[in-house]
């Protein structure tokens, strides 16, 4: 506990010390044991460390910095739940606290759960609006912050850093009607909603009001996926694809499935040899060997994935229902795509062996 | 004082990182090169390394795999034996 001489002080001080730039809500024992009744689990049981630090964080710690985000109570399990994934040692939180790139964990609910705790999934999903997913992401920042110790120009060196390190939480649409949910697709039981993180770039809009075909569009989805900017273009990783319903019911329309869209964009989200020599992060040692993975690293016409493997891509069905705007994230490479689930009855899940899949 | 929150840094564990004292002469010390593996590093270490050479000092040079992750235990292992290890960042 802190002790202040007054609430006017305390307030200075956590917004000076405490928080990503923004005035904070204050964590008063009222409000913390407040937000404390969004999960039955005890407060005292420990997460894991949070590095770079190396503190630990307990779940009061995770709803402290809950409140400070200004979530409510119906938020906590998927906060708890996001950081169980971002504290397994697979995901590198170390490396992406520290990194000079600008990645930051990108969240992505899928499941009943998601509309419980009052998660958009629509119009403005990615933008401002939506008090549950900016505190969601919030609040997960804040625990990077405070609890892990991650502070701009001292241990976090992100050169230019995103917006999307202030919140980076989307729910998928349910009711898009064109394929099983993401959470289905990862082996979810029914009623059960998963969590997926990932180390991400910030989005990149993909328009197209024009595209009648899979192809035609997804040729579209491929070129910003292999961007020469991205870490994908010349180290094939993960990446996420947020697609539009109404693209995604262009490419489910045709038949296409979701395992459909990732090999085909697998396929396509390829750079030639000699564009990959051109220009960015060509390593004259590393790069070639990776390239020999899928050719001869020495022809220039040798196609170089962005996605190490067509499950590499995360798909998931977000935004409002009208226009023809999806988003493409590339992604980190340092660190492993994750998700948690959370119990149909609400429960945030602990790590369960069986449970805990890596995508990627 | 009279108001009271919760503090947000969670259980302090980890004591804060030291410096190990610095010698005053590598003469007679076991000397380690780690290259942190960031693009152009090794060219700053391996240099350092060679004058090293040349002053009489071999060096243990060891590269972790990825920049972005800690050192695996074998670049560690590599290393246990040093007195003073050199490392630096590349960019």
């Amino acid at each position: 506990m802190l002790d202040f001489a007054n609430e006017d002080s305390a307030y200075e001080a956590f917004v000076a010390r405490y928080s990503d730039g923004l005035p904070v809500v204050l964590p008063t024992p009222e409000r913390v044991r407040a937000m404390l009744t969004g999960t039955r689990e005890n407060p005292d049981d420990v997460l894991g460390h949070v590095y770079p630090s190396g503190n630990l964080a307990t779940v009061r710690d995770v709803a402290v910095n809950a409140v400070m985000a200004g979530a409510e109570p119906r938020q906590l399990r998927t906060i708890l739940a996001t950081l169980e994934a971002l504290l397994d040692e697979r995901f590198n939180l170390n490396g992406l606290q520290s990194t000079t790139h600008c990645a930051t964990p990108l969240v992505i609910v899928s499941g009943p759960h998601a509309a419980e705790a009052g998660l958009a999934a629509g119009n403005n999903v990615l933008g401002n609006g939506h008090r549950g997913n900016l505190s969601v992401g919030r609040a997960v920042r804040l625990v990077m912050t405070n609890v892990g110790g991650g502070r701009p120009g001292e241990t976090d060196m992100s050169v230019q850093g995103t917006p999307a390190k202030i919140s980076f939480c989307v729910a998928e649409r349910l009711d898009a009607g064109c394929w099983p949910s993401l959470a289905e697709r990862q082996g979810g039981e029914p009623g059960e909603t998963s969590v997926t993180v990932m180390a991400a770039d910030g989005p990149v809009t993909v328009t197209d009001h024009r595209s009648a075909t899979p192809e035609r569009l997804l040729r579209n989805v491929a070129d910003t996926l292999r961007h020469m900017g991205a870490i994908n273009a010349a180290k094939p990783g993960p990446a996420a694809l947020l697609l539009a319903p109404q693209h995604a019911r262009v490419i489910a329309r045709a038949g296409w499935n979701v395992a459909d869209v990732q090999r085909f964009l697998f396929e396509h989200a390829r750079n030639p040899v000699w564009r990959l020599r051109e220009g960015g992060e060509w390593d004259p040692v590393l790069t070639p060997r990776m390239v020999a993975r899928y050719g001869d690293a020495e022809d220039p016409q040798t196609l170089v994935p962005a996605l190490e493997t067509p499950e590499s891509l995360i798909v998931a069905v977000t935004g409002g229902d009208s226009g023809g705007f999806s988003a493409v994230v590339t992604s980190w490479p340092a660190s492993a795509v994750l998700h948690r689930f959370i119990d149909a009855d609400g429960s945030y899940s602990k790590p369960r062996a069986a449970r805990e899949r890596v995508l990627a | 004082m009279t108001f009271i929150v919760h503090d947000p840094r969670g259980t302090h564990v980890a004591a804060s990182p030291v410096l190990a004292p610095r010698p005053a002469t590598l003469a007679g010390l076991r000397v380690g090169v780690l290259d942190n593996g960031k693009e152009q590093a090794n060219v700053l270490l391996g240099r350092a390394a060679e004058l090293l050479a040349a002053d009489g000092t071999v060096a243990t040079f060891a590269r972790k795999p990825s920049f972005s992750r800690v050192a695996p235990p074998e670049v560690i292992d590599a290393l246990s034996m040093c007195d003073i290890v050199i490392t630096g960042l590349g960019g």
